[in-house]
Order: structure tokens, then C-alpha cells, then sequence
């Protein structure tokens, strides 16, 4: 039986643990060769138990990490059982079965800390690999229908055993991403961040009476625990359902629904996606991993945004979906585009549930996709690149908020490759980047408008994969029934041909073709004529709003 | 008899640092800050410290002044009325900025608004390309219809920017001339002049930010230089920037994005100034005022300079000292968080209502309610001008809300807070030293500002830093450090090519051009003053990365191959990693040219009159223990005491805790000279 834990002592050693999985997440953004990590923060760290249980976790540019990497944890003790560990040792995988990283780039490394010959601590990293080979650059192609289609599945193997890096296997991997200097550099940030995690770990140990230390291991969680407790006391108990569909799959027409009941009772929280739609062919399907970490996410948002990020958390929430569904497929189904797609809409559902319980601490639809871009090829002077975003959307409005324009939401924060940038280092040239005027959910506070982006293919046989989303279910608002204005994109040829190209794509461009990409706007919330008028006609005077549409939408005279 | 002058506004206190030539006086004079019209202070400030000394305008030699307009301006979002122009298809760069929301969590956070509203953002039909080249060359009518549109919204100031300036800045210069030709009254400033580094967003927010303070900056300095001309001033007025040297009045206004972080900037000055007397020149230095912590390192003499600067939303790139601020300080509060641990902060109570000791409606208890019932700071403090804190309001604070609920007692309760609260610092500095490869055991630390020397002792015990040095005039370090810069100007200039592919000479060639060009402007505006420094700094990184390192050029000429071996070893260092057999690339470089302006004299300290005799003892506690603690006041103590704690050392500015056992000896400047804790 643990001693009751000193206030002080434990917020003091809380600090100490969060400061360190910053600082391993920090040495890993530093360190790595790709602007994926680089700028997009497309990673995270975290230091856990030998059990497996998070104790602290950083996570920059997404949230979708959070879900994910306990899952890691567990699919690499599974294998390597931490009694089987030995120091130095270093586990790889980016296996998404029967669990593991969401999908194959999430390229991740598990290893164990040792403290005078015993295993104290984890420390894993996860991070979004530009390349791991597969049907088309960047690893998330559409048009596939297996997981062998996607790139190449690493299961929990030791890419170094007691300190000895396995040459051999990075020269396998490597061998299979089509950008390798990037994947070596960003495998070798990944084991700098090990690293550091080692050293400071056994600093922790050395300074402290090792006792009180495992001690204070357990008191965070503990900690962790109550304060999401007392989170979950504060939404009303109920049963609150909501369901809303992603377009399609890229392989046809049909709807994919996604469903959740939530469940609040007390102090625990239950979200079923079990009524969600059968797994598709398409690379839309999600892990359960995934579905944790939108609920993680969602329960964090309304309950407190600074509410810690450690198992202790977990453990009054209980995720369920049921297999064979599109949020619990079956080996091998694609899974590639579930991470920046299904896990928006999944996150769309819960906010919509808990609209029911919690109105006032909830907003209208966002965008709801990410809109991610990859675009690769051989550059005129004969080297492959490769450019990936994700592009911003509109955001959905609070009851006493407008949302914001063009900005990253939900489980996506990263940041946007600059214009100049973007043509310096690849044959793109950008002729817009800008807001969409008319594209915002009207409501008494008005959703985010979405964002245009154009780019000119300056190199022939450009492959092109477009992954979006929300342009025949739109993002909703919330007491009004209009919506915002959906995804939009074209390809223009040179001859000054128009085409509106699919939401989800694959594609080869020819030198001169342009592609104009429009993400779509975030929901309004109540009756648009009840706007203020001066902000009505400020957005009429800012051209993000037409003088038709102020009059015909929002009654303005 | 001759003197300088540093005037350093503050949120509270506008402070006036004078020093003679030989160094050996340094007098001090605090007025209230005039929020509205913050010249009102300085002349007052000014005239008052005349008036001490017994002095006159003539016998002032030089006066810096450390000014908050062009921060508050931006702040408070008081500035003038701007417009932008932009390439053709931009005009929502600065309104997307770089497309994320301030916090991941928190469904409610925004962006803050751009300076400039979209309808008076314009865009121009014309474009550079990525080399340089012109590939739609500027719609002169086009720009004609703007221009009339500008005059017509009768805006203050215009900002230009456009894609690509930074490697051809033909466009923003023609744009600019035209612009000025027609509206002479009206500010113009360009985005390669302020900031010539790739990324538009950055770099036309800085030229938003320019052109939004440039106006008020104008209008501040100009009735300051009038009315000090008036009442007889003769020497020349020089301004802090962020980068810790000065520049002239007549010029800071049309660099005044240069001086947002000017307050700051002194106290970074002092301590590298402090440093070099000691020589050392690792230091860190910890500013702790009511609400919050400032910290700086300056490796090797060098401070660093923050990357991706950011001020209250709006990013900013001109060379600013790289300071890293957290919500901590006197005024923050210590609360029960829903899992039962005890946490400070950020929520401060900040001057109004203040801790609970002030008695002015505070019922929170807060770092210095803490300090106040552990018996580090006394109950007739002269920090808060001669204010009497109320322990009982201190105490009931703490156990009302903290140690009854936690079932500690007051006293446990209270260093609790400080020890968490000193946590946080220490987490602040660990992300400045431990994270980037520097071991915190290399450094000296400096604590200034008011609570700095509070808590110094226990930060340098908890980052294993050896030796702790308290400045003679902790309160106002910032003015002192404000008599200790240089005209200094730092130029970036982007060049992205291949090492491999560079030639040296070329290299030598640029970067003599850029040297010369700074040094003439700055000699001009200087009455030729002379040449005290020049650095030369490249940005160097792995084809591929996207993050840069800097390596300094020893050498006269760049030897690359020398640049190639200290980038890997820095690399190495700093990420514990270094791939020899990639090509690096060269993003840009640096060049910093600093010019004497004053002699670099740290004032001595009063001579020592023997042992001194402390004014008082009160019970103090530490670890959990009272001890009988003499207090001492520091103008007591002169050059050569040593004092071995546990000590409590009072001035009107600051306290000085040593801690049980701890050497303190005060140097030849009446700094004192914390040994490490045993």
C-alpha cells in the first residue's frame, strides 16, 4: 500500500516527468530531417511504466497520437515481453494489427529504461515518416483495397539490441521508402530521442530515492484519474446519441455512416461506435486505437483543454466499436486515410452527441476532413521530391463565437508549408493561397470561411493524391439548418479546361496543369438573421461576406 | 562633471540610472510611469535626478532610453491606421499566418486578429519567382487605382510586401518609391528591409507590425527629443532594441519593430556585462518581477536569438534576444487543482488586487504570501515603496485555501509553494540549457528584478548551477544594462546554396559588402564612432532539414572546410547526432557589427567597513525548519564581507536569501557572490 502522496512533492515530480517527455519530443522535432516533423510536428513522445501505462506524453501538432501510442506500447510488449528486454534494446513497428500506430508512415519506436538492472520506465516515440513505400507517394494512396497496398508493415522487431543498431534492418526499411535520406534521418531522430529519454531517466533515478520515485509513477496516474473524474462529474448523466456521414470511400458512391452513443454516468464515460457502418474497401477504416484517441481528444476539449495526457486519464473512459464495423476493420483492410478523414467525422459525432449534454462548451461542425495533399515526382534536374500538407479549413461557431477562418482543427495543428518555401524547393507554382469568401456556415455567430489553394505543376508526370472530404454531407450547423459550403476541386489544363475532380484522388498532372483545392467552411450556430448587423456588414466590408448573400441569408437590408 | 544616463520605462516604475565616466557612482531614482503619455515620467524622471545630483543638461554625455511604446502600441492594438499591398492572390497571408490555433486542446482559442483588416489589404498584379527573376513586372496603373484607394481610406502607413523580395527586392522598392512619391505624408516601410528571410508570412507580418507602431513611435520620440531639447539637452538619445544594442532616436521609428522587446533586452545586456568582469562568460539570467519569469542564456558571451519570435499572436523576425517568459512570478497564485495536487500559476494576482499581504482585496495566496509567512521577506518590506504587508492576511490566505483542504500546516503550505513555483523556473531554464545539449553546471546565474534574488539560490541548487551572483542594484538592472550597450546592428541575409558548391571568395566578397554597408550607416548616425566588434555567423543544416545551426566564422576569410567540421561537431552536440557523409546546405548569414558608444564600467562597490552588523534577526524558515536569521541591510555590506547563511540581505529594491550554511562573499562591484549550497 502506497503512502498518501504530498501535494507538493507530486506536482513537483509531475513537472519533472511532463518537462522530460517535452524535451525527448523536442531532441526528436530538432533532430529530423523531414519538414513533416520539422514543421508539421506530425509526432509525438512519451515516457511510459514497464507496464505500458502513459505516464506523460508530448504531443505538438496532433492529439491523434494520444490514443495511439498506448496501443503501440501494448503491441510491443505483446512481442517483447519487458522481462525479455534487455538495456540498449530499441523496438520498431508501424503495424496497425491487431493494434499499433494508426496507419503505416506513424513509424514508431518503443524502448526500455533500465535503473540498476531493473526496467523502471518506456520510452516511445512515434512519428509520421514522409515515404514507406507502397502504391503512391507519401503512403496514403487511394484506389487500394489491402494494407500490403499501403507500404511497407514492420510488426514490433529490435532495430537495436543492447545498444548494437541493426544495420541490416534499416537498409530493409530504407530500401523501401522512396524518400530514404528523410526516413534514416528521421529513424535516427527517433533514436537520438531514445536516448536522451535514457539518460535523463536514470538522472530522475539518480537524484531521488528510487522508491519514492516508482511511488510518485503511480500517484500521477492517480492524480490523472481523479482529475478526469471530476471533469466527467460535471456533464450531465444521460445517453446522448448523434450520427453523421463521411462522403464516400474512393472506390464508390455509398455513404459511410458513423454513429455514437455516449453514455454518461457519474464519474465514467462510454462511447459505443458499434451502430457505425460495416468496414469499406477503400482505405477509410480506423483502428480502435484511433476512435480512443478522438475520444480522448473530444472528453479532454470539453472537460478541460489542460486536463494531463497520462493513462491515469484513460481510465474512466471506455471506447467501444464493434469488428468488422469501419472504426474496428478486419486484417488487411486499407486503413491509410482513416487518420486525416474517418477520425475528423468520429470526432464530428462526439462533438454532436455531447452538443446534447454540454451546449454551451461545444461547437458546430468544423471542416471536418484534412485535406491532405501529396505531391511527388522527379524534379527537372532529376531528383524525386515530395510535398505533403494538410490544408486548413473553417472553423464551426460557439453559441457566443464566430469560428475562425482557414485554420486547423480538431486532430490537426500543423502548420502550412510557406508560398515561397513551397516553390523554392519543389516545380510548384503557387497563383493563390487565400480565404474563400461565401464559404462560412451562417448563423447568428457565423462558422470559419474555408481556404483556396492553387498550384501549377512545373514538372511532367506529377502524381498527385488528394484526400478529402464534406462535399455531399456537409459541416452542420447548430440550430439553423444552414450548412457551410463543402470541398471543391478542379483541374485546370493548360488549354483552360475545367474539370471538378473527386474529394479522394490519385492522380498523374502534366507540366502546366493547375489544381485548384477548396476546403470547406465550418458550421454556424443559430438563425443567421438574428446577426448583428454591424458584424454582418463588417464581413460585407472585409469581401468575406456578398452583399447578396447578406441580404438573401442573413435578411440584412 | 561628466555623465551618462540610462532611462528605462517600466509597467510601474520609470527608473533613472546615472553613472559617471570613472564608473564609481551609480545613482538611482524611481518615478511613477505615466501610462498615456510615458515621456511625462522620463522628463520628470530626468529633471528629478538632475536635481539629486545637482547636476545639469550639460553635464550629460549620453542618455539611452529602454522604452515599452512600440510594445504597448502593439499590444493594445493602438497603433495607426496601416494598409498592405501584396502580390496578386496573398492578401490572407497574414490573416491564415501559419494556419494553427494557439492551443490543441482548447476549442475556444483564437488566433488574434491581423493588424491591417482584409479591406485594406490590396493586392498587385506583378511577381518575382523564387531566383529572383521577374516573371510579371508591376501593374503601374493597377498600383495608380490602389494608391488612389490609400488616399482615399486616409490610411497612416503602408506596409509593402511581396512574394519573393527577400531574393529580389526590385518590385517592393518600386512599389514603395511611387507610393511615398504620391502620399509624402503618409509611412511607408517595406518587408525586405525589415526582414530579408524567406517565409511570407513572418516577414510581412513584421512589415504589418512596422508600419501599424511606426507613426505612434514617431510621434512619442519626437515630442521626447523636443521637450528634452528644451530643457537643454545636448547629447545624442539613443534607443534599446531587442537585439541589446542601441540605435539613434532619429532612426528607431523607422526600425521600431527592432524595439519591441527593448525592456527586457537591458537586463540580458547587464548580465553578460556582469559576466565579462567575472570571466565568465556562460550566464544565465532570471528576471522575476510580480507575474512573470524571464529567463535568457548567454553561451560563450553570446545571447541567442529567438527563432520564430511571436508577440501576443503576431510573429515578428528581427533579431531579438531570445528570452523565454512563463506565468511566474510574486503575484502568482497557488490553487488545489481537482486531483489534489498543489499548483502555482499562471493566474497572477498581478499589482490590483495583488497578494493577500497587500491588503487590497487579494484573498489568494500567492508566491509572495509565501515568502512573507516563511520569514524570507520582512513584514515592513521596502519592495512595494515602503508598504507595510499584512502577515495575518498572508496566513489566513494559505490556510484558508491551501493548507486546511491539503491538511498541511501554514508554514508546509507555504514552501510548497515556493518549491513548486521554483519548479516551474527550473523547468524554464532546464528548456534553455539540458534541451539544447548545455549543461546548466557551466553557468553562472544572475537573479535580478525584484523576487529574483528570492529565489535565486534554490534555482541554481535545483539546476545544478555552481555559482549565483547578485547584482548590486537587483530592481533595476534593465536601466543599468541600458549603460552598458553598444550601437549594434544584427543583418540576415538568406542564401540557400549547396556548401559544396560555394566558393569562398564569393562568400568573403558578400559579406564584406554587408559588413561595410552597416558599418558606414551606423558611423553616419554615430559621428564615426569606433569599430568594437564584428561577428560573422552562418546558418548552416543537412540537405534536407529544414532546422538550422549556427556556426560562428572564426576565421577572416570563411575556410568551409572548417565550417563543415564545426557544423557537424555542433550538430553532434546539440542533437546528439551528425551525418559527415550528407551534403550540407547553407541557409543564411549573419552579421553583427557593434560600435562603442560608451566605455563597458561596472560601478564599484562601497568599500567594506569592517564586519557587519546585522539591523535585525527574525526566524526564517527552511526545510521545513525555523532558524534564527540575522537580516542585514545591504548597504552595510561593502567589498570583502562574507557572510555564511543562513542571512537574509535587505535592500529598497530586492531581497537576498542565503540559505543555511551557504558562502556569500561581495565582490569588487558589490555583487554578491553566492557559493553553491552544500
Amino acid at each position: 500500500m502506497m503512502e498518501k502522496p504530498d501535494p507538493v512533492l507530486l506536482e513537483i515530480m509531475r513537472n519533472r516527468w511532463r518537462g522530460m517527455a517535452e524535451e525527448i519530443c523536442a531532441v526528436m522535432v530538432r533532430t529530423s530531417y523531414s519538414p513533416n516533423i520539422k514543421t508539421r510536428f506530425d509526432c509525438s513522445a512519451a515516457i511510459a511504466l514497464p507496464d505500458g501505462q502513459i505516464l506523460a506524453q508530448a504531443e505538438i501538432g496532433t492529439p491523434l497520437h494520444l490514443g495511439i501510442m498506448p496501443a503501440v506500447i501494448r503491441s510491443v510488449l505483446r512481442r517483447f515481453p519487458i522481462d525479455a528486454m534487455q538495456p540498449g534494446d530499441a523496438v520498431v513497428t508501424n503495424l496497425p494489427y491487431p493494434e499499433g500506430p494508426g496507419h503505416l508512415p506513424d513509424v514508431s519506436l518503443v524502448s526500455p529504461v533500465f535503473y540498476e538492472g531493473q526496467p523502471v520506465a518506456l520510452a516511445a516515440t512515434t512519428s509520421h515518416h514522409v515515404d514507406v513505400g507502397g502504391y503512391s507517394p507519401g503512403s496514403m494512396p487511394f484506389d487500394v483495397t489491402e494494407i500490403y497496398q499501403e507500404g511497407l508493415q514492420i510488426p514490433p522487431v529490435r532495430l537495436i539490441r543492447a545498444g548494437e543498431i541493426q544495420e541490416e534492418l534499416i537498409e530493409l526499411i530504407e530500401q523501401n521508402a522512396r524518400t530514404r535520406i528523410e526516413l534514416r534521418g528521421d529513424l535516427m531522430a527517433q533514436i537520438a530521442a531514445s536516448r536522451t529519454a535514457e539518460t535523463r531517466v536514470v538522472e530522475m533515478f539518480d537524484a531521488a530515492d528510487t522508491k519514492q520515485v516508482l511511488d510518485y509513477m503511480g500517484h500521477i496516474l492517480d492524480h490523472a484519474e481523479r482529475c478526469m473524474r471530476s471533469g466527467i462529474e460535471s456533464l450531465p448523466d444521460g445517453e446522448y446519441t448523434f450520427e453523421d456521414y463521411l462522403d464516400d470511400d474512393g472506390s464508390n458512391d455509398e455513404p459511410i455512416r458513423i454513429a455514437v452513443r455516449v453514455t454518461i454516468s457519474g464519474s465514467e464515460f462510454t462511447a459505443d461506435f458499434s451502430d457505425s457502418g460495416d468496414q469499406v474497401s477503400g482505405p477509410m477504416n480506423c483502428r480502435i486505437s484511433a476512435c480512443r484517441a478522438c475520444t480522448y481528444y473530444v472528453v479532454k476539449a470539453v472537460v478541460d483543454p489542460d486536463l494531463p495526457t497520462c493513462a491515469g486519464a484513460y481510465r474512466p473512459l471506455t471506447v467501444i466499436a464493434r469488428e468488422g464495423s469501419v472504426l474496428n476493420a478486419h486484417f488487411p483492410s486499407a486503413i491509410g486515410n482513416a487518420n486525416i478523414l474517418t477520425d475528423q467525422r468520429v470526432v464530428d459525432v462526439l462533438l454532436g452527441a455531447l452538443l446534447k449534454a454540454v451546449p454551451e462548451r461545444v461547437c458546430a461542425a468544423c471542416s471536418g476532413e484534412m485535406n491532405l495533399i501529396n505531391v511527388g515526382g522527379i524534379d527537372p534536374e532529376g531528383k524525386y521530391f515530395n510535398y505533403v500538407e494538410t490544408y486548413a479549413g473553417g472553423q464551426g461557431a460557439h453559441h457566443d463565437l464566430d469560428g475562425s477562418d482557414g485554420i486547423h482543427t480538431h486532430l490537426t495543428n500543423t502548420r502550412n508549408t510557406p508560398v515561397e518555401v513551397i516553390e523554392k524547393t519543389y516545380p510548384l507554382h503557387v497563383t493563390a493561397y487565400g480565404l474563400i469568401p461565401n464559404s462560412e456556415g451562417p448563423g447568428r455567430m457565423r462558422g470559419g470561411c474555408g481556404v483556396v489553394r492553387e498550384l501549377v505543376c512545373l514538372a511532367d508526370r506529377t502524381a498527385v493524391t488528394i484526400g478529402a472530404d464534406r462535399r455531399r454531407f456537409l459541416p452542420w450547423g447548430v440550430k439553423t439548418d444552414h450548412h457551410a459550403r463543402g470541398q471543391h476541386c478542379y483541374l485546370i489544363r493548360s488549354d483552360g479546361t475545367r474539370e471538378l475532380l473527386p474529394t479522394k484522388f490519385f492522380t498523374y498532372l502534366k507540366k502546366g496543369d493547375r489544381l485548384r483545392i477548396e476546403t470547406p467552411g465550418g458550421g454556424g450556430w443559430d438563425d443567421p438573421a438574428l446577426r448583428d448587423r454591424d458584424q454582418v456588414r463588417y464581413d460585407v466590408a472585409e469581401g468575406l461576406i456578398s452583399r447578396s448573400r447578406a441580404r438573401e441569408i442573413y435578411k440584412d437590408k | 562633471m561628466a555623465f551618462r544616463i540610462g532611462i528605462d520605462t517600466g509597467g510601474t516604475f520609470t527608473d533613472v540610472v546615472i553613472q559617471t565616466d570613472e564608473g564609481n557612482e551609480l545613482s538611482i531614482h524611481k518615478v511613477h510611469s505615466t501610462r498615456e503619455e510615458p515621456d511625462r515620467a522620463v522628463i520628470e524622471g530626468l529633471r528629478l535626478a538632475l536635481r539629486h545630483t545637482e547636476s545639469e543638461y550639460d553635464d550629460i554625455e549620453l542618455l539611452v532610453h529602454g522604452t515599452t511604446v512600440a510594445t504597448n502600441a502593439l499590444l493594445q492594438r493602438r497603433g495607426s491606421k496601416a494598409a498592405l499591398i501584396t502580390t496578386v492572390g496573398f492578401r490572407d497571408i497574414l490573416h491564415i499566418q501559419r494556419q494553427c490555433r494557439p492551443r490543441l486542446y482548447d476549442l475556444r482559442s483564437r488566433r488574434a486578429e491581423p493588424l491591417i483588416p482584409r479591406q485594406l489589404r490590396f493586392e498587385l498584379n506583378e511577381r518575382i519567382g523564387p531566383d529572383g527573376d521577374i516573371q510579371t513586372p508591376v501593374d503601374i496603373v493597377q498600383l495608380h487605382t490602389i494608391i488612389d484607394q490609400l488616399r482615399e481610406a486616409n490610411v497612416g502607413a503602408v506596409a509593402v510586401a511581396l512574394l519573393h523580395s527577400y531574393e529580389n527586392p526590385a518590385h517592393e522598392i518600386k512599389v514603395a518609391r511611387l507610393v511615398r512619391e504620391r502620399l509624402p505624408d503618409v509611412t511607408v516601410c517595406t518587408s525586405h528591409e525589415l526582414s530579408p528571410q524567406i517565409g511570407e508570412y513572418e516577414r510581412f507580418s513584421t512589415c504589418s507590425v512596422n508600419a501599424f507602431v511606426q507613426p505612434v513611435m514617431e510621434r512619442y520620440l519626437g515630442r521626447l527629443d523636443t521637450t528634452l531639447r528644451q530643457d537643454g539637452l545636448r547629447a545624442p538619445l539613443f534607443v534599446m532594441k531587442s537585439n541589446g544594442g542601441v540605435i539613434p532616436a532619429s532612426t528607431a521609428a523607422r526600425e521600431c519593430v527592432q524595439t519591441i522587446l527593448s525592456g527586457p533586452a537591458g537586463g540580458i545586456v547587464a548580465g553578460m556585462a556582469i559576466a565579462q568582469h567575472h570571466n565568465n562568460s556562460n550566464v544565465i539570467t532570471a528576471d522575476i518581477g510580480g507575474t512573470s519569469f524571464d529567463v535568457a542564456v548567454i553561451a560563450n558571451g553570446n545571447a541567442g536569438f529567438a527563432r520564430d519570435a511571436e508577440i501576443d499572436g503576431i510573429a515578428l523576425k528581427a533579431p531579438m534576444l531570445d528570452l523565454h517568459t512563463i506565468g511566474a512570478g510574486g503575484g502568482s497564485i497557488g490553487w488545489i487543482d481537482a486531483g489534489n495536487a498543489l499548483r502555482v500559476g499562471p493566474r497572477s494576482a498581478g499589482a490590483l488586487p495583488g497578494p493577500a499581504c497587500y491588503g487590497k482585496g487579494g484573498d489568494d495566496p500567492t508566491v509572495t504570501d509565501a515568502n512573507l509567512v516563511l520569514g524570507r521577506l520582512a513584514t515592513d518590506s521596502r519592495l512595494a515603496g515602503g508598504m507595510q504587508l499584512d502577515i495575518d492576511a498572508a496566513r489566513r490566505a494559505i490556510q484558508e485555501k491551501l493548507a486546511q483542504p491539503l491538511g498541511l500546516a501554514v508554514e508546509s503550505a507555504a514552501e510548497g509553494i515556493v518549491r513548486v513555483v521554483n519548479a516551474n523556473m527550473v523547468a524554464a531554464i532546464r528548456k534553455l540549457t539540458v534541451e539544447r545539449g548545455l549543461d546548466p553546471g557551466d553557468f553562472v546565474l544572475i537573479p535580478f528584478g525584484g523576487a529574483g534574488p528570492l529565489h535565486g539560490a534554490e534555482l541554481a541548487q535545483e539546476c545544478g548551477i555552481g555559482q549565483t551572483l547578485v547584482p548590486s542594484a537587483p530592481g533595476v538592472t534593465s536601466a543599468v544594462g541600458l549603460l552598458m550597450s553598444n550601437l549594434r546592428e544584427d543583418r540576415v541575409v538568406t542564401h540557400i546554396e549547396l556548401l559544396e558548391n560555394l566558393d569562398a571568395n564569393h562568400l568573403e566578397t558578400l559579406l564584406a559588402e554587408v559588413e561595410s554597408e552597416t558599418v558606414s550607416r551606423l558611423q553616419t548616425v554615430s559621428d564615426g564612432t569606433n569599430l568594437s566588434c564584428r561577428k560573422r555567423t552562418m546558418a548552416i543544416r543537412y540537405l534536407g532539414q529544414s532546422h538550422d545551426v549556427p556556426v560562428p566564422i572564426t576565421s577572416g576569410t570563411p575556410d568551409l572546410r572548417q565550417i563543415a567540421e564545426d557544423f557537424h561537431q555542433s550538430h553532434e552536440r546539440m542533437y546528439g547526432f551528425s551525418r559527415p557523409d550528407q551534403p550540407l546546405e547553407l541557409v543564411s548569414m549573419w552579421v553583427t557589427i557593434e560600435l562603442d558608444i560608451q566605455p563597458l564600467v561596472l560601478p564599484r562597490g562601497r568599500t567594506s567597513t569592517g564586519h557587519p552588523e546585522p539591523i535585525a534577526t527574525r526566524s526564517v524558515i527552511f526545510h521545513g525548519e525555523p532558524h534564527t536569521t540575522p537580516i542585514y541591510d545591504r548597504t552595510d555590506i561593502g567589498i570583502g564581507c562574507q557572510v555564511v547563511g543562513p542571512a537574509i540581505i535587505e535592500q529598497t529594491d530586492s531581497t537576498t536569501v542565503i540559505w543555511p550554511g551557504q558562502r556569500a562573499a561581495v565582490d569588487d562591484y558589490g555583487q554578491i557572490l553566492l557559493d553553491a549550497m552544500t
